[in-house]
């Protein structure tokens, strides 16, 4: 039995649909994030699930019980808020055990969960301090702590990182990742960064225009995503317009940008034309292998790689080349050999 | 000119001007009062003819107020509080024009909103007519049991004082974030104690300063009361009355008490309420035990009753604020041409008006008078209010200011109007259009100042100010390109605002005028006279006046 | 002579010191970011160079000339704010066209003007909206096409991109850095987004609690940290609490927690027999899973393995601590990688830098949450 299951869920506001026909099963344990640009719908979705909003059409199910005509507070699901939302007359500790006083649980009940939750979260703050002396982080993890004492099994996130500094972002969402694997909840978890997806969602459930565009694991959407959309919000793609020019039992033979390679396999020919997407860590590079001939152009530096725009016939190709590679010592200017294998172009037909 | 040049002279005049102008008149009753405690003290307590009866009678007089006073904020506070709730939270039909009515007291004039009470809930020409009684609903006489206050003027006063609650209250829930009260939901908190929990605590504050206003509104209130007492008299009017009777000591003393009393009170509990909500941090076991009880108590509320709380609020304030007015309005069609009980002629407003009594003229004319008083001080109160609101948020000591500048809306209007005499009557103006236009730039620059402070606030001012700069701005451009368009707004609310107020404002006005008659009491001289038609037609003509200026007012700033 | 330069300036406001004695210079053309932690006194230091805060002490150069005292409006250098900041009574033509009015130029020049930068960012077709009805990213090219349309020589970006979405923040990032170049102006650009600074900037300065910790191009910055705050806010490095055994000139030989010996680069004082920190950047630890006798290698089992698309993220149970490893896509994953093997963690001695033992304690050093 899935822990949370999703049917058709619509909402609208006057004429413009928030939310159209969504569906999806999160099971119980899974840790899943539903990733999509600003105003794809999926802050409404997650509201919607946890009774802040309520929706025009569909149905919501926690295991067999049917929960969307409940208010928030009967639905037994926690909610984590983009801007912390510690309630800033609290203590720390008055915030954490907000939710047993409310709900009229006797303190020698609750006061054991609550420390057990302190230890798995590994709260390093003093309890008798107030939000407002807290860092962001900390403050996000006061949080986190205040919803899992609620008892709740299922855990919504609405952006939970995207308001910290991105080297506090990039720290806490290996940390949540833990303490939701740990306390044994499963998760629900809204964001517009791919990057914080794929490190910590078991699955992904993809977003644009108020609808679902795709689901996977994150290596699934990474390396065979089935949509256009979905290729080009994960990670980086050089988009390339491909013909198809022939056909082999091992593969097909393309033209992209007065080249000719070899493509992948393909199951049915659509078009003449198709879509190639390439990601950039599959270009590569090298002084003398490769069986295109291109010319260096710009040279950027990122850390624990390099980003080299390479020009091959008439288009222009990003190349993500590690510090210690022999491409990482090629210039601006040199000339360069470029070999892309079948088995990483994804193609896409119109 | 040398923009720092520029900014220090009009620092420097704003200051001066706000000194004279709005900040010595407010305390001149109190140095008075110490500079002539001899003659006060003998005349009040120890009067070889009437021995301390002045006092007694004070006594009397302030007893009745603060009693009266009190119980409109209890009430206000039970009307008050869902009323805000709801409408800041709930969606229903007609919510924001029902928003917008809450100020309608605020500018109302108080001589023909008292005129209006009267007449709809204690004659009986009023509601007592609508559902067949031979007599109002509530008698003039009528008194609360236990607390001894005229009904009637428990009515009044708490229909005026209400937007002072309610309207602060609105505000500041609107302004609070919702995402408080979301998470307390998802945490298992029924409606009920999520507002105890969250809300209450956050807007605590705005709703005591709320109630400190109301409580100092009522004290001070003259107008309306002026029109309603009866027997009893309130340290206000009492002020008026013995003034008018040259017990100039007594009145003094009255004051300087009244102003007293309003400050002790109001002082310490604004800083109160300054150092913010802080929950109770104790977990004594008896208060464990009977927040569990209330928890579960609340969560059957939420369910059930809900709609009685959104009834609490908007059904006593739209029968004690909107009903009156409405009476009086249709009253004075029905009274047109006679009066609909007895079809006399004589006792129809043409006749009072047009005839033997000849009202009209007299209407004009203090119809006139009224506007060159209101607009003339608006216009004086918004160019000394503009400059003290770029004062108050730049300056280091604006804070201050600011407090200071609350000190006039407290003020009791009577004490005022006694004030503003007893400073300048020596000094060489008397009273007349001029001294009335004084009185009210008091009270009306501390309206612009507030409105146009917000503005600055809503638009991100500084920011934006600091942006231009760098685009190339000299502070001469910022002004007129940026700051000026932006509080446009404030300024033009704040003159409305203010304006409105001086139309019908009473209690100061009465002592200040001299032989010039404002139209709001015009309505108190016609009530005194008996002439009621007359009181009707100005009263009804009054309230649709203000009621115009709100609504349209409000229409063109959408 | 450098475009910009900052001389010992100083501002307190209250008790907190927000600049400590700054000092540093940008030279013309370059694009220069200032990175640092949210109150490390980015924008305090902007705004000082603006002119919209006096400094307490200190002094500002632009263009050779002290301008310490002059007024905002005359030192030629325009401020974008994180908010952006957009005039919300003016359409976002006359927005743009601010700069330029007011500057003297008659209406029609300045809205001329304005178009072309209009173009530049695409919004042309916007011209008569009103920027409460723009989106995000429509706001922050204006409020560019703003900065820009000043005419002024220099530009001040305070975290321009912070409050848009991660992808469009990819996309925009480019843009700004190519629109700048092509107008042969000098940007300083703040922001608390390592990966960010590292793309755009010719050249950065690392910022914390007001006081300039490490200024260089990225890839000096990048390889050479001076201190453990620089390397842990830039890129990902793994840290080991270590003791020196010997040191011999730059190379150092020092002792992990479980007596193993590694060999490291120096960097600053080392004394033998003191606390010290290995670190060394994720991507440069190698992992084999050979039986063999590597030196410098530690004995260490995999914990984890996360796909993050264009790397693997490996972390790795040491015993006495836990390590990170990146893998680039590009070179494949091994086979035998997989949750639960025992690996040999080899850490090459020149990618190994050993720090001094920090005074506030390592943690304190690499506090971010």
């Amino acid at each position: 039995m899935p822990r949370l299951t999703v049917e058709s869920l619509g909402k609208s506001y006057g004429r413009i649909s928030a939310l159209e026909n969504a569906t999806l099963q999160v099971e119980d344990g899974e840790y899943v994030v539903i990733l999509g640009p600003s105003g794809c719908g999926k802050s409404t979705l997650l509201k919607c699930i946890a009774g802040i909003t309520k929706s025009d059409t569909g149905s919501i199910w926690m295991g067999d019980r049917r929960i969307d005509g409940l208010p928030p507070e009967e639905r037994g699901v926690g909610y984590v808020f983009q801007n912390v939302a510690l309630f800033p007359h609290m203590s720390v500790w008055d915030n954490v055990v907000y939710s047993p006083r409310v709900r009229a649980v006797p303190a020698h009940v609750y006061r054991p969960i609550v420390f057990e939750m302190l230890d798995v979260v590994r709260l390093s703050v003093g309890l008798e301090q107030y939000p407002s002396s807290l860092s962001g982080g900390a403050a996000q993890k006061v949080s986190l702590t205040r919803c899992l004492v609620s008892g709740v099994e299922l855990l919504l996130l609405d952006e939970p990182l995207s308001a910290l500094d991105t080297r506090v972002r990039v720290q806490l969402r290996y940390e949540l990742r833990r303490i939701v694997k740990e306390a044994k909840l499963t998760a629900l978890h809204v964001t517009h960064d791919q990057e914080e997806a794929m490190a910590i969602a078991d699955r992904i459930i993809v977003m644009n225009n108020a609808r679902i565009v795709e689901t996977g694991t994150p290596e699934e959407l990474y390396l065979k995503p089935k949509e256009l959309f979905t290729a080009q919000f994960l990670g980086e793609a050089n988009l390339l317009k491909a013909k198809v020019v022939g056909l082999s039992p091992e593969g097909s033979i393309l033209e992209i940008g007065g080249n000719v390679l070899r493509g992948p396999k393909l199951p049915e020919v659509r078009d003449a034309y198709c879509t190639v997407i390439v990601r950039p860590e599959f270009v590569n590079l090298n002084p003398s292998e490769g069986e295109i001939e291109g010319r260096v152009g710009k040279k950027s530096f990122a850390g624990s790689y390099f980003k080299l725009e390479v020009e091959v016939g008439n288009i222009c190709l990003e190349s993500k080349v590690s510090r210690k590679s022999v491409a990482a010592s090629l210039k601006e200017g040199n000339k360069v050999r470029v070999r892309i294998m079948p088995e990483n172009m994804i193609v896409f037909w119109p | 000119m040398k923009w720092s040049l520029l900014t220090k002279t009009v620092e420097g005049t704003t200051l001066i001007s706000l000194f004279i102008f709005v900040f010595l008149p407010s305390v001149e009753l109190l140095i008075y009062t110490l500079m002539h405690y001899q003659e006060i003290y003998v005349n009040v307590f120890a009067n070889p003819i009437t021995f301390d009866s002045e006092w007694r009678n004070m006594l009397s007089a302030l007893w009745l107020s603060v009693r009266l006073s009190v119980t409109s904020v209890f009430i206000d506070l039970i009307i008050g509080v869902p009323l805000a709730y709801t409408l800041a939270t709930k969606k229903i039909p007609a919510k924001q024009f029902l928003s917008e009515l809450m100020t309608l007291p605020l500018i109302v004039p108080t001589s023909a909103f008292g005129f209006a009470c009267m007449l709809t809930w204690a004659s009986p020409s009023g509601l007592g007519w609508l559902l067949g009684l031979k007599r109002g609903i509530i008698s003039h006489y009528e008194v609360v049991p236990f607390l001894g206050v005229p009904t009637l003027l428990l009515l009044v006063h708490v229909a005026l004082t209400l937007p002072y609650l309610a309207r602060n209250l609105y505000t500041t829930i609107l302004e609070s974030d919702p995402t408080y009260v979301m998470a307390a939901r998802t945490l298992g908190a029924a409606s009920a104690t999520a507002f105890r929990t969250v809300t209450l605590p956050t807007v605590l504050p705005s709703l005591i300063s709320g109630m400190v206003l109301a409580f100092a509104r009522s004290l001070g209130e003259t107008g309306a009361t002026l029109v309603v007492a009866g027997v009893q008299v309130t340290a206000s009017v009492a002020i008026v009355r013995w003034q008018y009777q040259l017990r100039v000591a007594s009145a003094t003393f009255l004051g300087f008490i009244l102003i007293l009393v309003s400050w002790c009170l109001i002082v310490p509990i604004e800083l109160l309420a300054e150092r913010g909500p802080r929950a109770r941090k104790r977990e004594i076991g008896v208060f464990v035990r009977l927040e569990r009880y209330l928890t579960l108590l609340e969560r059957r509320v939420s369910k059930g009753l809900s709609w009685l709380k959104d009834l609490l609020g908007i059904i006593p304030f739209l029968l004690l604020s909107i009903v009156p007015i409405l009476t009086v309005i249709v009253l004075s069609f029905s009274y047109m041409y006679a009066d609909p009980f007895t079809g006399r002629v004589e006792g129809g407003i043409l006749y009072y008006l047009l005839g033997p009594p000849s009202y009209l003229g007299a209407i004009l004319k203090s119809l006139s008078t009224s506007f060159v008083i209101s607009g003339t001080a608006t216009l004086i109160a918004i160019s000394i209010g503009l400059p003290t609101a770029f004062l108050v948020s730049e300056r280091r000591y604006g804070k201050i200011l600011r407090t200071l500048l609350s000190i006039p809306l407290v003020l009791p209007t009577s004490a005022l109007g006694l004030s503003m005499l007893l400073f300048w009557a020596g000094r060489g103006v008397k009273p007349g259009v001029w001294l009335t236009i004084m009185t009210h730039v008091v009270f009306m620059v501390p309206v612009v100042v507030e409105a146009i402070i917000s503005s600055y606030k809503t638009a991100g001012e500084r920011s934006l100010r600091e942006v231009a700069r760098s685009l190339g701005a000299n502070p001469y451009d910022v002004l007129e390109t940026i700051t000026l368009p932006l509080i446009k707004s404030g300024v033009i609310t704040g003159g409305v605002l203010s304006f409105a107020q001086s139309l019908g404002e009473t209690g100061a006005t009465f002592l200040v005028m001299g032989s010039d008659m404002t139209i709001s009491t015009l309505v108190v001289n016609m009530v005194e006279a008996q002439a009621v038609p007359a009181a009707l037609f100005t009263s009804a003509l009054l309230l649709a006046i203000s009621t115009t200026i709100l609504l349209a007012f409000k229409y063109l700033m959408r | 002579m450098p475009k910009v330069e900052l001389k010992g300036v100083s501002k307190r406001f209250g008790d907190v010191l927000a600049l400590d004695s700054l000092s540093f210079s940008v030279d013309e053309g370059e694009y220069f970011c200032l990175l640092g932690p949210t109150g490390a006194g980015k924008t305090t230091t902007l705004k000082v160079i603006s002119g919209l805060v006096k400094p307490d002490s200190g002094k500002v150069f632009i263009d050779g000339e002290d301008v310490t005292d002059s007024p905002p409006e005359e030192r030629g250098a325009s401020y974008m704010s994180q908010a952006f900041d957009l005039f919300p009574h003016l359409d976002v033509l006359s927005n743009v066209a601010y700069g330029p009015a007011i500057r003297g130029l008659n209406e029609r020049k300045a809205e001329e003007v304005a178009v072309q930068f209009l173009r530049l960012v695409k919004l042309d077709e916007r011209a008569e909206s009103m920027p409460g009805e723009l989106s995000g990213g429509m706001q922050q090219r204006l409020a560019l096409a703003r900065a820009l349309c000043s005419g002024a020589s220099l530009f001040l970006f305070d975290e321009p991109l912070a409050s848009l979405d991660a992808k469009l923040r990819m996309e925009l990032r480019a843009e700004l850095k190519r629109m700048a170049k092509a107008q042969g102006a000098t940007v300083i650009h703040v922001t608390h987004d390592q990966e960010e600074a590292l793309m755009l900037a010719d050249r950065l300065a690392v910022i914390r609690n007001g006081r300039l910790v490490q200024t260089g191009t990225p890839s000096d910055v990048y390889s050479n940290p001076k201190n453990i705050f620089v390397a842990n806010f830039i890129g990902e490095c793994n840290f080991l609490e270590v003791r020196v055994v010997k040191v011999k000139g730059e190379r150092c030989m020092i002792s992990t927690p479980d007596d193993t010996i590694l060999e490291g680069v120096c960097n600053g004082l080392l004394e033998e027999g003191r606390r010290a920190v290995l670190a060394i950047r994720s991507e440069d630890i190698e992992l084999s899973g050979g039986r063999n006798d590597i030196p410098n290698a530690l004995q260490g089992t995999i914990t984890d393995v996360r796909f993050l698309g264009y790397y693997d993220r490996v972390t790795l149970d040491l015993g006495f601590s836990k390590f990170v490893h990146k893998i680039l896509r590009s070179e494949k994953l091994p086979l035998w990688l997989k949750i639960g093997e025992r690996v040999k963690v080899f850490l090459p001695p020149e990618s190994c830098i050993v720090y001094p033992y920090p005074e506030g304690g390592l943690l304190k050093e690499l506090e971010v949450i």
